[in-house]
């Protein structure tokens, strides 16, 4: 299947006070076209530096090693005027807070029309049209009347909807939303599935990142599931919600409240206190001696995940 | 005057808050309308409604944080609106609160053990005080937090230590009341499960009561004892099974994630039913206000609940 961006030997990582703390490491993935990728995992779990790493938004002080591939250009090494022409019209970037990612200065129609000035080209006025279009596309209405407001009198659902608004104003082939319902109420949360699920069927390639599993089971096809900077499963959506394979996966689904509330013992080790070896091993059930040493993610079918249980399995089958 | 019975922790009479925007305009927005509400000894109440429905101010008008435009609150079966600020000082100890963003709720520059402590500085009326240290270590057992933790800054835990932190601190003075204002709305989804673990185990040993605001109508089937449907300033449903049975066609909107566009810029309706002008069910007889009508050991505000 084609992959609009391919990323191999992801490593990222910070100096802090003499240490080097990674967050993300050795991140392999391919990205197909046309699908929707959701990224589950807790705070601090590196979801979001993936995310901000695809686009090169990631500050200077990060140490970055490894490549990532946007239809075979090669993203990390690219001249600054290349990244900008990429980010924002081929790959559109929706932050995680919707509350801070607009001047709250500005009126709301000029944020809209802003990238397609900058990257399509479009006069203000032709720009300040389709921004009217946009709002309404996205169900604020009447557009008209909402562009010429100040970001300060919209809702919390309505700020999320004009940031896609904003995100998707330049057609982008990928876009990568960063928690786009945290916090929000559940109909306000039915409204955006709803807009994702019409762009999934416009054709664009979604990265989702949350730690809100409704979002997955309403949208995934695929799901990624990162742990303290690692990828430790790949699954299709029916197999993660049905028959999760790493058992950092099985707590997550058990500790919904329609599973029982089941909560994983213990909690996630900070950055700067990780595991050699499986980093998930002193809060899993299944923890036995092989898994302090090193585990590579492995390939199963179409899904990859990294535990020693299925590596004894693949050998013996 | 209405009197509570006697297992009541705190009851709410005909509850209303009004808030006026603009000098000249005087433009007036419910926030609560009218509500009646009734918490007891040891039980969960979980309220269940969408942003602006009121939850939040309902919870924070029954701890007098928020005093209201109208009606009555009683606590123990004594009415605390009429009381003065000193005089509340001793109700405050009994009745507190655990907040959505716990983050906010820290002063970033004190240590969490001073944060947590706080309380015992506000009510030094207390007598019988075993020493500062015994205290914070047994409240940061209860609440499962490594006792190391006591000397960091808020900013050096997790979005779900800090929520530990947080009840430690609401559970200090041993209140009988405790608002929880969405506490896990923030966390994952692990760290949500293992919050209301502990929540739960507190209650258990203390018999306080709750009441429990959350979005998460799931969540709310787990936690509630007794569930309460918030719609637009009013209570529209409320009973103990009430989500798994619905009767209100609010309610089974919510439990069906039905959703209706229209309904997200229809404004308040002057008179009647506010669920009137998306409810399929609605006729003349909505544009009046019907009351909250006992139906199969729930309450339910609704005119057709017989087809």
């Amino acid at each position: 299947m084609e992959q609009v961006i391919d990323i191999s030997n992801l490593t990222v990582s910070f100096q802090d006070n003499g240490n080097l703390l990674t967050a993300i490491e050795d991140i392999q993935l391919g990205i197909r076209t046309g699908e929707t990728l959701v990224v589950i995992g807790e705070s601090g779990s590196g979801k979001s530096v993936l995310g901000l790493s695809i686009l090169r938004l990631l500050p200077d002080t990060a140490l970055i090693s490894g490549s990532i591939l946007f239809k075979g250009k090669k993203l990390l090494t690219m001249s600054e005027s290349e990244i900008e022409s990429i980010r924002g019209s081929m790959i559109a970037w929706i932050p995680q807070n919707p509350k801070t990612g607009f001047n709250p200065s500005m009126k709301m129609w000029k944020q809209i029309a802003e990238p397609s000035v900058i990257h399509s080209g479009l006069s203000w006025s032709e720009a300040r049209k389709q921004a009217i279009q946009q709002l309404g596309l996205y169900n604020i209405d009447p557009a008209a009347l909402w562009a010429d407001k100040y970001p300060v009198t919209y809702s919390g659902g309505m700020l999320q909807r004009a940031m896609v608004a904003m995100g998707t104003s330049t057609n982008p082939e990928v876009i990568i939303a960063d928690e786009p319902t945290k916090g929000i109420d559940i109909i306000n949360k039915i409204a955006i599935f709803e807009m994702f699920a019409d762009l999934k069927r416009k054709g664009i390639t979604l990265v989702l990142i949350t730690h809100d599993l409704d979002l997955a089971a309403e949208l995934a096809d695929r799901i990624v599931v990162m742990y303290c900077g690692q990828i430790i499963e790949v699954s299709g959506k029916n197999q993660f919600f049905h028959n999760p394979r790493h058992p950092y996966s099985r707590g997550l689904i058990n500790s919904l409240p329609q599973n029982g509330l089941n909560p994983i013992p213990g909690s996630a080790p900070p950055m700067q206190m990780r595991l050699t070896g499986c980093r998930f091993r002193e809060r899993c059930f299944e923890q036995r001696e092989q898994c302090t040493s090193n585990i590579p993610l492995i390939s199963l079918v179409d899904d990859r995940v990294r535990c020693i249980q299925y590596n004894s399995r693949n050998q013996a089958g | 005057m209405i009197v509570s019975d006697a297992s009541s922790i705190i009851a709410g009479t005909r509850l209303v808050k009004t808030y006026h925007s603009g000098i000249l305009s005087g433009e007036k927005t419910f926030a609560i309308r009218g509500v009646d509400i009734e918490i007891h000894e040891g039980e969960t109440y979980a309220l269940v409604g969408e942003s602006g429905s009121g939850k939040t101010t309902l919870g924070r008008v029954l701890l007098m944080l928020i005093p209201p435009t109208d009606g009555m609150i009683t606590c123990n079966g004594e009415d605390i609106i009429h009381k003065t600020d000193s005089e509340l000082v001793s109700f405050r100890r009994k009745m507190q609160i655990i907040p959505q963003h716990p983050e906010d709720a820290f002063n970033p520059r004190w240590k969490v053990s001073r944060s947590i402590l706080e309380p015992y500085r506000i009510h030094n009326g207390l007598s019988a005080l075993p020493s500062k240290k015994e205290n914070l270590l047994k409240l940061l057992e209860q609440t499962g937090l490594d006792p190391d933790y006591a000397n960091r800054y808020p900013h050096q835990l997790s979005g779900g230590e800090l929520q530990r932190a947080a009840i430690a601190r609401t559970i200090a003075l041993e209140p009988s009341f405790i608002v929880c204002d969405e506490p896990t709305s923030m966390l994952d989804v692990s760290v949500q499960a293992s919050i209301i673990h502990l929540l739960k185990d507190i209650q258990k040993k203390t018999r306080v009561a709750f009441l429990f605001i959350t979005h998460d109508i799931r969540l709310a089937r787990i936690v509630g004892d007794r569930i309460g449907v918030m719609y637009k300033g009013l209570i529209v449903e409320e009973g103990p099974d009430i989500l798994n049975n619905p009767r209100h066609p609010y309610t089974c909107s919510l439990t069906e994630n039905f959703i209706s566009k229209k309904k997200i810029i229809e404004d308040y309706q002057n008179s009647g039913c506010q669920w009137q002008s998306v409810c399929p069910k609605a006729d003349e007889i909505c544009c009046t206000m019907p009351s909250l009508s006992s139906y199969n050991g729930a309450k339910i505000r609704c005119h057709h609940l017989n087809n």
